[in-house]
C-alpha cells in the first residue's frame, strides 16, 4: 500500500525532459497559497458540514507540509475553531484577505480559493452567501485580477455557483463550479465530494464502495482534473443511490472561453491545465525533483522515457491489432515497472 | 384536385346558417323556451332521454291516432329498434309503406332494421328506393347503403360513394343534423385511406352537436370515433355526455364498456351486460361480450354470446368472426372452418376475421398463430392497418424484431393515431442503445449501461434454471431463448401491451422473455431473480403444451417453481390473503381463472397467483411432482381443466378443490384463527393505542393486536416488553414476513441486546419467507460478519443482488468476503461487476480483478486485468508488482 505524505503543493506537472531532473526545486517555481472560505450555514447541520469539508482541506494542506502562512481559512464563527478558522468569512474579510495576498505573492506562485456553502442566484446574479453582504461573482473578479502572473484554482462549491465561470474565466485560470447555472439551487454535495478528494490517500484505501482513492493514474498526486472527477462522479453516485434526480452538474472551465465543461480531460475542450496541476504530492515525485543520486537520475530519466513511449503506443492503440497492442504494452509495463521498482530499492535506501 | 379537407370557413358557415356556433357542444345548450327540447313532443323527449318504454308507448300511441303520419311511425320505429325489438319495427315500417306508398319517408329506417337483422339485400333495396325517392334522409340512405357495400366486401363502390360526400358537404350550405352525422360517418371510411380525415369526421360531428346539443347520436359517433382511434379519455367523456342525456343510452353504454376494457378496467363485463338489459338484441355488445369470455377462457359462454349475436343477424361479420376464434380456441377445426367460409362467403375480402382471429390468439398468448392470422389479414386487405399491426407486434413477441419492427412501419403510416403501435416504435427506437450478450442458451438484450453488470448474473441464473426445469420437465425449449431486460417498468409495459401502466413484472412470450430491469423499480419492489424464473417457467409450460395451458395453472405453476427455486422467492401468504378467505373472497378452483383475467376487487390477481401456487404445491405433494407435468400433457392434449384434472388426478374439479381447501384450512390452520378479527369489519376503523393495548392483552390470539402492540411498544424504547407480543404474533402466524414482520423487530431486540446469533436466526426466517427485503439481507450479512461467519454473510448478500445488484458497496464486501473464504468463483464476479459499475477509481478496480484471479490461479485473466490496470495508470505500484510476479512465473514456465 503506498504511504502518500500529502503535500498541498500546488505546481505544475514536470514536462518530461531528456536531461535529468534538477536536484532541488529551482527558485522560481513558486509556493502554493491555500484560501478556503465558508458561506452562511443557515442551520446547524449545514455549519457543520461546511466547517468539517473546510477543516478536511486545510487539514490535508497542514498535514502535507504547506506553511501555515500559506493558508487562509475565514469561516461563518470563527469561535468554532479558533486555531483554525482565522477570521469570518465577511466580504469585508474576503476582500482583505484577497488583496493581501495579491500583494504579497510572487510572481510564480499559485493561488487555490475554495468556497464552500450556499448560493443564490437573483435577477441573473449569482451569490454565495457570506455572514453580512453577499459576494457575486463581479465582486471576485477584480480581486482575481490582483493575481496577474500566478495560476488560479478557483472553486465555489456552493449552489448557483454556474454563473460564477462566465465572470471569472481566463488565462492561466482553472475555475470549478458545482452547478451549471445560477438556477441549480439546491443544496450542493460537490464540496463534501472535493474535500474527500484532497484528503484521501493515493489508493483509495478504507473508501467504502469500491471508488477507491483520487488519485486516479497512481502516479501518487492528485491533479486538479482528478480531484474535480473524483468529486463530480461521487456527487453522480450519491444521487443515484439514494434515487433522486440530480440538482447539481458540476463544471471545469480552464481555456479561459467561458464556458464549462461537464467531461473535461485532457483531449477535451477544458481539462488540460487542469490535469498538469496537482494539488497533492507523494515523496516518489518530491524525491523525483530532490535526487542528487546519479544513479536515480538515471533511472528517472529512464523512467521519463518509459512513460513517453507508452503515452506514444496508447495513442496509436485504435490503428492496431488488439494482439499487438497488448503484446507492446505489458513489455513496456513490464520495464516501466521494473524501473518503479528499482527506483523503490534505492530511495529506500536513503537514511 | 378535390381539397381533401374540409374548408373550416365553410363548417362556420353552415353552423352560423344553422343558428349556432362553433365551440363546446354544452356551450350551446342552453337555448331558452325556443330550444329543440322545448319543440319536441313527450314521445320524442322520452326517446332522447332513453325512456324508451314510454317512447315506444306514446309513439304507438301517436300512430293509432295517426297511421300516416311519417313522424310518429319514424319515432316508434326509432324507439323500437332502440330495446332491440327489430321485427316489431320492421312490421311498423312495412305496415306504412304499405298504407302510404307515395311516401318514401320510412324506407331509410325500414333499412335499417333489415340491416340490423341481416336481411343484406332487402336493406341495400330500401336504401336504395330512399336514394330514388328523394326521402328526406336520402343522404342517410346513401351512407347506410355505402357501409352496406363496404361490408360486402364492394370496397371500390363504397369508398367512391363516400367520397361524393365531401363534394356534398362542400356544395352544401344547410345540414340537418342526421345529415351531418351521415357526412361524418362517410369521412370516418375515408379517414382508412387518408387518416387526416378523422379529424374531418370529428369536426363534423362537433357541428352536428352544435346545431343540437340534445341529440345523442353525434356524441355517439364522436365517442365511437375516440375509441376506434385509441382515445380513451376522448370517448370517456363522449359517451358520460350520451349518457347524461339518455341514461339508458345501451350503445353509449356499452361504448363505456369497451372504454373500460380499453383501459383495464374489469368494469367492461358489467357495463356489456348493462346494455343488453336494454337491448338485449344489441349484436355489437354480444359480439364484445364474447370477446369478453374469449380472453377469460370461457370458451362455451364466448360461443353461447356468439351464437345469440347470430340468432339476431345472421349475417353480422362481427359475431362470425367471434365465433369463428372462438372455435379456434376451443380447438374445433370443422366449427372453426365453417364459421370461417361463412364469413368469407358474406365478405371474401373481410379481412376483420383475421384481426379478430388474430386479437383472440395474441390475447391467449398464441403468438405464432396471431402472427398468422394478422399476415392473412393484410394480405386479404393491404389497408388492413390493425392487421399490420398485429404482425408486427407479433413478430416481436417472436424475437423477429426486424420484420416486426417493419411492419409496424407500415401500420403507423396507415394509421397514425395508432397508440399502441407508435408506442411500440418508439420503444424499438431505443433499442439501438442496447446491447446483445449470450450465454450457452439464452440472448439478453439489456441497456448498454447495464449489460455488462447484469449479464454476469442473468447468464448463471438462467443457465441454472434451463438445466434444473428440462430435467424436471424432460422438455427443452428451443434456444436461444431471447431475454429483454427493458431499463424503464414503462418501456416493458409497452414491449408487452403496447401502453404504459402494466401491473406485471416480466412477460414469457415463449421463446422470448420481456421483464423490468432491477433499476426499474424502487429496491425492494421485486425480486428481479424470481421474476425472471417464474418467466423461464412460464417459457417450458407454454412449450410443452403448444401455448394451451390456461392462464391459473400456468401462474401458479411458475409460483410454485419459484418456491422450489431459492428460499423466499414465489409469493408468500399475507394477512390480505388470509382475511380474504376468512371473508370467502377466494375462488373456487373452477373459476380461478377468473381471477386473473377477471378481478373483482384490487388484490385478486395477486391473490390469486399465490392461492394457484397452493393448488399446484398441494397437487405435487399429494401426487407427485408428475402429475403437474401430466396435467401440462392433458392441456397439451386439448383437455380443459376438468378433464384434465380428471385423468391426472382421478378426481373431479369439485372434489379437488375441496381437498386443496380442507388442505389450506389445515395449513393455515393457526394464523386463521389469529386473523379471525381482522375480517371482522367492525374491527376495520382505526384503533387507538389504549384499544390496541386492551386487545392485545384481552387476546393472546389476535395477531394483528400483537403486532400493532408490539410495534407500540417498540417504538416506545420498551423492548423487553415488546418481544414478548411480538414473539406472540410470530407464533401466530409464523408466515408472516411483510413490513414490520415480528422477525425484523425481533431481530433488532437481539442485535441491541448483543445476541447477534439469535437477531441472525431472525433474519434467516424473514429471508427464507420474503425474498425481496433487501435491507434484512443487508442486516443479515452485518450480523454474520459480527459473529464470524464470512461464508453467512457472503451467502446473504449474493441473495441481496437478486433485489438489487447495482449497489457498488455490496459487491466490495461480498468480493472482500468472498475472498477471505476462497470462494474464488464469486470473488471475481464480484469484481468483474465492481468493474462494470464504472468506479471512479478503475485503476485500483482492475487490480482487484486481477488480484481476484491471481487468488483463484487464472493467471491469464490476471495478466489481462493487471495490463488494463496499467494500462489507464502505469504507475501504480500494487499493479506493478503483480505483473512482475505474473511475468515472473510465466518466465520460470518457460
Amino acid at each position: 500500500m503506498l504511504a502518500l505524505i500529502c503535500l498541498l503543493t500546488l505546481g505544475v506537472a514536470p514536462a518530461p525532459a531528456p536531461a535529468p531532473a534538477p536536484p532541488v526545486p529551482q527558485r522560481g517555481a513558486g509556493q502554493s497559497h491555500l484560501v478556503v472560505i465558508t458561506g452562511l450555514g443557515g442551520e446547524s447541520k449545514y455549519r457543520e458540514a461546511f466547517h468539517e469539508w473546510a477543516s478536511q482541506i486545510v487539514g490535508a494542506a497542514e498535514g502535507s507540509g504547506l506553511s501555515r502562512s500559506n493558508i487562509a481559512y475565514l469561516g461563518e464563527k470563527p469561535e468554532r475553531d479558533p486555531d483554525l478558522i482565522g477570521a469570518r468569512s465577511t466580504r469585508e474579510n474576503v476582500v482583505a484577505t484577497l488583496r493581501q495576498l495579491a500583494a504579497t505573492a510572487a510572481p510564480a506562485d499559485q493561488i487555490v480559493i475554495v468556497l464552500i456553502g450556499h448560493g443564490s442566484y437573483r435577477d441573473g446574479v449569482a451569490r454565495v452567501n457570506l455572514p453580512g453582504p453577499d459576494m457575486s461573482a463581479a465582486d471576485f473578479a477584480p480581486l482575481l485580477d490582483g493575481f496577474a502572473t500566478q495560476k488560479i484554482v478557483f472553486v465555489n462549491a456552493a449552489s448557483s455557483s454556474g454563473a460564477f465561470i462566465q465572470a471569472l474565466s481566463g488565462p492561466n485560470r482553472i475555475i470549478i463550479t458545482a452547478t451549471r447555472s445560477g438556477g441549480e439551487r439546491y443544496e450542493t454535495q460537490f464540496g463534501r465530494y472535493f474535500a474527500e478528494a484532497l484528503a484521501s490517500d493515493g489508493a483509495g484505501a478504507g473508501r467504502a464502495g469500491g471508488a477507491g482513492g483520487a488519485d486516479l493514474d497512481k502516479d501518487e498526486r492528485i491533479s486538479v482534473l482528478e480531484a474535480f472527477t473524483f468529486a463530480q462522479r461521487e456527487v453522480e453516485r450519491y444521487y443515484e443511490t439514494d434515487n433522486r434526480l440530480a440538482t447539481e452538474h458540476a463544471l471545469l472551465d480552464d481555456n479561459g472561453d467561458g464556458e464549462g465543461s461537464d467531461e473535461p480531460g485532457p483531449e477535451a475542450p477544458d481539462g488540460a491545465l487542469a490535469g498538469a496541476v496537482y494539488l497533492v504530492s507523494g515523496p516518489a515525485a518530491s524525491a523525483e525533483q530532490a535526487t542528487s543520486d546519479p544513479r536515480l537520475a538515471d533511472l528517472y530519466a529512464e523512467k521519463r522515457q518509459l512513460e513517453e513511449e507508452i503515452e506514444a503506443l496508447r495513442a496509436i492503440k485504435s490503428g492496431m491489432e488488439a494482439s499487438a497492442y497488448e503484446q507492446q504494452l505489458e513489455e513496456l509495463l513490464v520495464r516501466f515497472a521494473l524501473n518503479a521498482r528499482a527506483i523503490r530499492e534505492l530511495t529506500e535506501q536513503v537514511p | 384536385m378535390r381539397p381533401r379537407i374540409l374548408p373550416r370557413s365553410l363548417l362556420i358557415a353552415v353552423a352560423m346558417a344553422l343558428g349556432a356556433t362553433v365551440g363546446p357542444a354544452w356551450a350551446q345548450g342552453s337555448q331558452g323556451s325556443q330550444g329543440p327540447q322545448a319543440r319536441r313532443s313527450a314521445a320524442e323527449e322520452a326517446l332522447r332521454t332513453g325512456d324508451y318504454e314510454k317512447a315506444v308507448d306514446e309513439y304507438a300511441r301517436h300512430v293509432r291516432r295517426a297511421p300516416n303520419s311519417a313522424v310518429a311511425v319514424r319515432g316508434l320505429v326509432a324507439a323500437l329498434k332502440a330495446i332491440g325489438e327489430y321485427r316489431q319495427a320492421e312490421k311498423a315500417a312495412l305496415r306504412f309503406n304499405a298504407d302510404v306508398p307515395s311516401s318514401p319517408e320510412l324506407l331509410n329506417p325500414l333499412g335499417e332494421v333489415l340491416h340490423l337483422q341481416g336481411k343484406r339485400d332487402e336493406a341495400a333495396a330500401a336504401f336504395a328506393r330512399a336514394i330514388a325517392l328523394d326521402a328526406s334522409d336520402s343522404l342517410t340512405a346513401r351512407v347506410n347503403l355505402a357501409e352496406l357495400n363496404y361490408e360486402r366486401g364492394r370496397r371500390a363502390e363504397a369508398m367512391a360513394e363516400f367520397d361524393r360526400f365531401i363534394d356534398i358537404h362542400n356544395a352544401g350550405s344547410s345540414f340537418s343534423v342526421a345529415e351531418l352525422v351521415a357526412i361524418g360517418r362517410a369521412l370516418r371510411y375515408l379517414g382508412i385511406d387518408d387518416p387526416r380525415l378523422y379529424k374531418d369526421a370529428l369536426r363534423v360531428f362537433d357541428e352536428a352537436i352544435a346545431a343540437d346539443p340534445t341529440d345523442p347520436e353525434p356524441r355517439m359517433r364522436v365517442g365511437e370515433l375516440f375509441l376506434e382511434k385509441y382515445n380513451s379519455a376522448g370517448a370517456q367523456e363522449a359517451f358520460a355526455e350520451v349518457l347524461q342525456l339518455s341514461p339508458n343510452h345501451p350503445g353509449a353504454t356499452l361504448g363505456m364498456a369497451q372504454r373500460a376494457h380499453f383501459d383495464g378496467s374489469s368494469e367492461a363485463f358489467e357495463l356489456t351486460r348493462k346494455s343488453l338489459e336494454v337491448n338485449p338484441n344489441l349484436v355489437a355488445a354480444r359480439v364484445f361480450l364474447a370477446k369478453l369470455y374469449m380472453e377469460a377462457e370461457e370458451y362455451d359462454e364466448a360461443a353461447e354470446e356468439a351464437e345469440r349475436a347470430l340468432s339476431v343477424n345472421p349475417a353480422s361479420l362481427e359475431a362470425l368472426a367471434a365465433l369463428a376464434a372462438t372455435r379456434f380456441l376451443q380447438g374445433d377445426r370443422p366449427g372453426f372452418e365453417e364459421a370461417r367460409s361463412r364469413v368469407l362467403s358474406l365478405n371474401p375480402r373481410y379481412a376483420g376475421l383475421h384481426v379478430t382471429l388474430a386479437e383472440a390468439s395474441a390475447r391467449n398468448r398464441l403468438y405464432k398463430e396471431a402472427a398468422e392470422f394478422a399476415r392473412g389479414a393484410v394480405e386479404l386487405d393491404p389497408t388492413s392497418w390493425s392487421g399490420y399491426a398485429l404482425l408486427g407486434v407479433n413478430q416481436l413477441r417472436l424475437g423477429a424484431i426486424e420484420e416486426g419492427t417493419q411492419n409496424l412501419e407500415v401500420a403507423f403510416t396507415g394509421d397514425p393515431y395508432d397508440i399502441w403501435t407508435k408506442n411500440t416504435l418508439d420503444l424499438l427506437d431505443t433499442f439501438v442503445e442496447y446491447a446483445e450478450t449470450r450465454s450457452p442458451r439464452f440472448l439478453f438484450f439489456i441497456d448498454g449501461v447495464e449489460s455488462e453488470l447484469l449479464t454476469l448474473y442473468f447468464s448463471d441464473l438462467a443457465e441454472e434454471a434451463y438445466e434444473r426445469m428440462s430435467r424436471d420437465y424432460r422438455y427443452e425449449p428451443a434456444t436461444p431463448i431471447r431475454v429483454e431486460v427493458l431499463r424503464t417498468h414503462a418501456d416493458f409495459s409497452v414491449r408487452t401491451i403496447g401502453l404504459a401502466g402494466l401491473g406485471a413484472l416480466g412477460v414469457s412470450f415463449g421463446t422470448v422473455i420481456a421483464m423490468d430491469s432491477p433499476g426499474a423499480r424502487e429496491i425492494g419492489h421485486f425480486n428481479w431473480g424470481s421474476t425472471f424464473w417464474h418467466e423461464l417457467a412460464h417459457t417450458f409450460h407454454l412449450g410443452m403444451t403448444d401455448h394451451r395451458v390456461p392462464r391459473w395453472f400456468s401462474e401458479g405453476l411458475a409460483v410454485y417453481e419459484e418456491r422450489r427455486a431459492r428460499p423466499g422467492w414465489g409469493g408468500d401468504a399475507t394477512p390480505g390473503f388470509l382475511v380474504a378467505y376468512l371473508q370467502e373472497r377466494l375462488l373456487p378452483l373452477s373459476e380461478l381463472n377468473n381471477g386473473f383475467v377477471r378481478p373483482t376487487y384490487p388484490q385478486q390477481i395477486i391473490h390469486s397467483y399465490y392461492q394457484a401456487s397452493l393448488v399446484c404445491e398441494f397437487i405435487a405433494d399429494g401426487s407427485g411432482f408428475q402429475a403437474l407435468v401430466d396435467m401440462l400433457d392433458a392441456y397439451r392434449n386439448g383437455l380443459g381443466t376438468s378433464q384434465a384434472v380428471e385423468l391426472v388426478l382421478d378426481m373431479s374439479v369439485d372434489e379437488l378443490n375441496d381437498a386443496f381447501f380442507e388442505y389450506f384450512e389445515q395449513r393455515f390452520a393457526t394464523p386463521l384463527v389469529a386473523l379471525a378479527p381482522s375480517a371482522d369489519p367492525r374491527e376495520q376503523a382505526a384503533p387507538t393505542p389504549e384499544a390496541i393495548e386492551r386487545r392485545a392483552r384481552a387476546n393472546s390470539g389476535d395477531f394483528a393486536a400483537q403486532l400493532s402492540y408490539g410495534h407500540i411498544l417498540f417504538r416506545e424504547g420498551r423492548h423487553e416488553e415488546a418481544e414478548i407480543f411480538l414473539t406472540q404474533a410470530k407464533e401466530l402466524f409464523p408466515e408472516y414476513a411483510g413490513p414490520g414482520s415480528p422477525y425484523w423487530y425481533l431481530a433488532l431486540t437481539f442485535k441491541e441486546r448483543g445476541s447477534y446469533e439469535a437477531a441472525a436466526a431472525e433474519l434467516e426466517a424473514l429471508i427464507a419467507i420474503n425474498g425481496r427485503d433487501y435491507g434484512a439481507h443487508l442486516e443479515l450479512a452485518a450480523l454474520r460478519q459480527e459473529i464470524d461467519d464470512p461464508a453467512g454473510a457472503a451467502a446473504a448478500l449474493d441473495r441481496a443482488l437478486y433485489i438489487s445488484p447495482g449497489g457498488m458497496q455490496v459487491h466490495e464486501r461480498l468480493a472482500e468476503l468472498a475472498g477471505g473464504v476462497g470462494d474464488h468463483e464469486m470473488a471475481i464476479r464480484e469484481r468483474r461487476a465492481i468493474v462494470a459499475l464504472d468506479p471512479t477509481d478503475r485503476a485500483e478496480a482492475l487490480y482487484q480483478l486481477a488480484a481476484a484471479y491471481y487468488a483463484a490461479g487464472e493467471l491469464g485473466d490476471a495478466r489481462r486485468e493487471v495490463v488494463r490496470a496499467l494500462e489507464y495508470a502505469p504507475n501504480f505500484e500494487k499493479a506493478q508488482e503483480l505483473l512482475l510476479t505474473l511475468h515472473a512465473q510465466r518466465s520460470g514456465d518457460r
